[in-house]
């Protein structure tokens, strides 16, 4: 009898390791990251791994009490706790890494600067953009609020270290596809919100048209 | 000094020495749609330029911009409308004051192009009615005219386009350039109304001559400007007038050359708005969604005077992204940390669970039939044996006492059924309370799973009393 090949076979079980390493100190991995030697975007073998033996890690993960989840609009891949969401602390890190990307979106947006500029290595956040935030009396507080104790520099540091902003240089900062999912998704939202409320007012003229016939 | 009067050339050397002052007005009174303005507009201009300019001149400005000046060098006339004296500036004056600034040009409205396109239409009419014969007079003044509006309508687009190449250059640069500036916060209103006036001269100046250039524009009242001219040019050659066959030929090629750049200047302004409409909607979506932070940030602040940290789920769920993301490598049940309150935990517990098993020999076997135990005496019975194996039970610090126990009695009591015994148990400890330890009920609930039974309990910790406080 033939035994038949497992998905163990076909991953490096280096590169296997290097993956649970990296989706279990909560990392997002995605498909290219920042190489600051080549000075450009390069591919990231991990990703590139998951991504050929997507069906095996999902599985295997999910025996260990995971949920690998995948996403096709930016590419990335992250691990999240399999229902447990009655846990206080599940959300956590989530929370922990919208407030600080929502600050840094909205710092640039208020800048006037469009958004995709964030993730352009020519543009990207600078040093005095990072001076600027850290300046601001009330992102400190929020971002204290939500367990940066250290305020914007811990807030950065805990984004890079999770793949969600590229170091490019000294003090020099791009977000990552995932962090500019995130913000994607919150222009995507809002562009709902607006369009449900023209709705609603259309609907409210109607109305009143039909009262006053 | 009040009778003091300029003549009309220096009035006009004036006005274009403080050329800005008349510009602002064309602006105001195009924006209207108006021929005149109301005095009041033109006095604060007039302020306006005062201020600005060096005490020697104010005198000047004031002179020359007087009412009783204007209108006594025929510059203008007045008029009340509702009560309100109004302007009218003499037509001359505003045409060249509008040749010298391109922005404040209005050649090419959609208005005057129709005008334009209506009277080639009435000129060719004229030729085919004349018959295209040479001899008729009638042809000859009407090619004569052809010719020369042709010749102007090429002029004033190509001008046009020129100026419209210019003029959005520097106002797409102007806007940038605002943004640029404003380090920190542009304002929104300031974004909107430079926006607003780049749409303006792409609606009322772009698209207009985009349209009467387009040569597969279909138009309600007749004939486009190709169709038009394609057809008398067939005409003329048809008759052998091919002088004037062959200038319409050149005028539409021209025409047609100028079609494009035009295009170009379409797109370029579409981009832009379209780029800046896009940074308007992410702007407004980042403030909204930090409003809502901003919301939770306070909510926090005002109702819960001991907590700092803001309890994000409900915010996290709003976008889903990043839920339930991993945030330890190691099991949390654990929950062991190095410090020294975990580590004589640990110790405490592992000496209870030692102790137990020393008494390994007097270790009681409870009933184990269910319908044993509803009988009255063996209840008694069944929590006589439990009660004397927790007499002597020692019972160490603890979080969570109803855990603690439930590990204990299932580990080395036989037939012990958590339901039942555990409850039992427990009111047992909590009605004889011992002197070394306190027992705390807290507010927080836990769930202890057992053989598919759930029991939701609170929180009990168990703290030793230190010999001091006893002997209080």
């Amino acid at each position: 009898m033939i035994e038949q090949r497992t998905g163990f076979d076909a991953v490096d079980p280096e590169r296997s390791a290097e993956a649970f390493r990296d989706l279990s100190a909560g990392k997002v991995i995605t498909r290219e990251r920042f190489d600051q030697i080549q000075n450009d975007m390069v591919e990231n073998p991990v990703y590139t791994t998951l991504f050929r033996n997507h069906e095996h890690f999902r599985a295997m993960y999910q025996h260990l009490g995971y949920e690998l989840v995948f996403n096709d609009k930016r590419h990335f891949f992250f691990m999240r706790e399999l229902s447990n969401s009655e846990d206080r602390d599940y959300n956590r890190n989530a929370f922990k890494i919208q407030v600080a990307l929502l600050i840094i979106g909205r710092y640039f947006a208020q800048s006037g600067r469009d958004l995709q500029y964030l993730e352009s290595p020519a543009v990207g956040l600078r040093e005095n953009d990072i001076a600027a935030i850290a300046k601001d009396d009330e992102y400190t507080i929020m971002l204290r609020s939500a367990e940066f104790k250290e305020g914007v520099e811990a807030a950065f540091g805990f984004l890079r270290n999770r793949g969600f902003l590229f170091e490019t240089g000294v003090n020099r900062y791009i977000m990552s596809p995932a962090g500019m999912y995130f913000l994607e998704k919150l222009v995507e939202l809002y562009q709902e919100k607006i369009a449900v409320t023209t709705e609603e007012s259309e609907n409210y003229l109607v109305l009143q048209d039909s009262d006053g016939t | 000094m009040s009778s003091k009067r300029f003549g009309t050339i220096e009035t006009i050397q004036v006005i274009f020495q403080y050329p800005d002052t008349f510009f602002d007005l064309i602006q105001a009174m195009d924006e209207r749609n108006e021929l005149s303005v109301p005095e009041h507009e033109l006095l604060y201009r007039v302020e306006r330029a005062m201020s600005s300019a060096p005490t020697k001149e104010r005198k000047r400005i004031h002179l020359a911009f007087r009412t009783a000046n204007l209108a006594g060098s025929g510059l203008m006339s007045i008029d009340k409308k509702a009560g309100i004296p109004h302007f009218y500036f003499d037509d001359s004056l505003l045409q060249l004051l509008r040749i010298c600034d391109r922005s404040l040009r209005q050649d090419l409205t959609n208005a005057k192009l129709k005008a334009r396109l209506s009277s080639l239409r009435e000129l060719k009419r004229q030729i085919i009615d004349s018959n295209l014969h040479s001899g008729s007079p009638d042809f000859l003044e009407a090619c004569q005219a052809m010719s020369g509006e042709l010749n102007s309508v090429i002029r004033l687009i190509h001008g046009n386009v020129r100026d419209l190449e210019m003029d959005v250059s520097k106002r797409m640069e102007d806007i940038s350039g605002a943004i640029a500036m404003s380090n920190e916060r542009i304002s929104i209103t300031r974004h909107y109304e430079l926006l607003g006036e780049i749409t303006t001269i792409h609606q009322r100046h772009i698209l207009p001559t985009l349209e009467f250039l387009n040569p597969s524009m279909k138009l309600k009242d007749g004939e486009n400007l190709h169709e038009a001219l394609e057809g008398l040019g067939e005409a003329c050659r048809a008759h052998s007038h091919f002088d004037m066959a062959d200038q319409i030929d050149r005028s539409l090629i021209s025409l047609n050359e100028t079609y494009k750049p035009i295009q170009a200047i379409a797109k370029r302004v579409q981009d832009f708005v379209a780029k800046n409409q896009r940074s308007l909607r992410q702007h407004n979506a980042m403030e909204s969604a930090f409003e809502d932070l901003r919301d939770l940030f306070t909510e926090t602040q005002t109702s819960h005077l001991n907590r700092i940290q803001m309890k994000g789920d409900g915010f996290v769920e709003k976008t889903g992204f990043m839920a339930g993301l991993i945030s330890r490598s190691y099991p949390s049940v654990l929950e062991l940390h190095d410090n020294v309150s975990t580590l004589r935990l640990f110790r405490s517990d592992l000496e209870a669970r030692l102790e137990d098993a020393v008494r390994v020999d007097v270790v009681p076997q409870l009933p184990t039939s269910i319908a044993e135990r509803t009988k009255n005496g063996l209840n008694i019975e069944r929590s006589e044996i439990l009660y004397n194996w927790l007499r002597d039970m020692p019972l160490p610090e603890t979080r969570d006492l109803v855990s603690h126990i439930h590990e204990r009695l299932s580990t080395f009591v036989g037939g012990y059924d958590s339901m039942v015994d555990l409850m039992d148990a427990l009111s047992y400890i909590m009605s004889h309370r011992r002197k070394e330890v306190s027992i705390k009920t807290t507010n927080r609930f836990k769930t202890l799973e057992d053989g598919g039974q759930h029991l939701i309990y609170r929180l009990r910790k168990v703290t030793p009393i230190q010999k001091e406080e006893i002997n209080d």
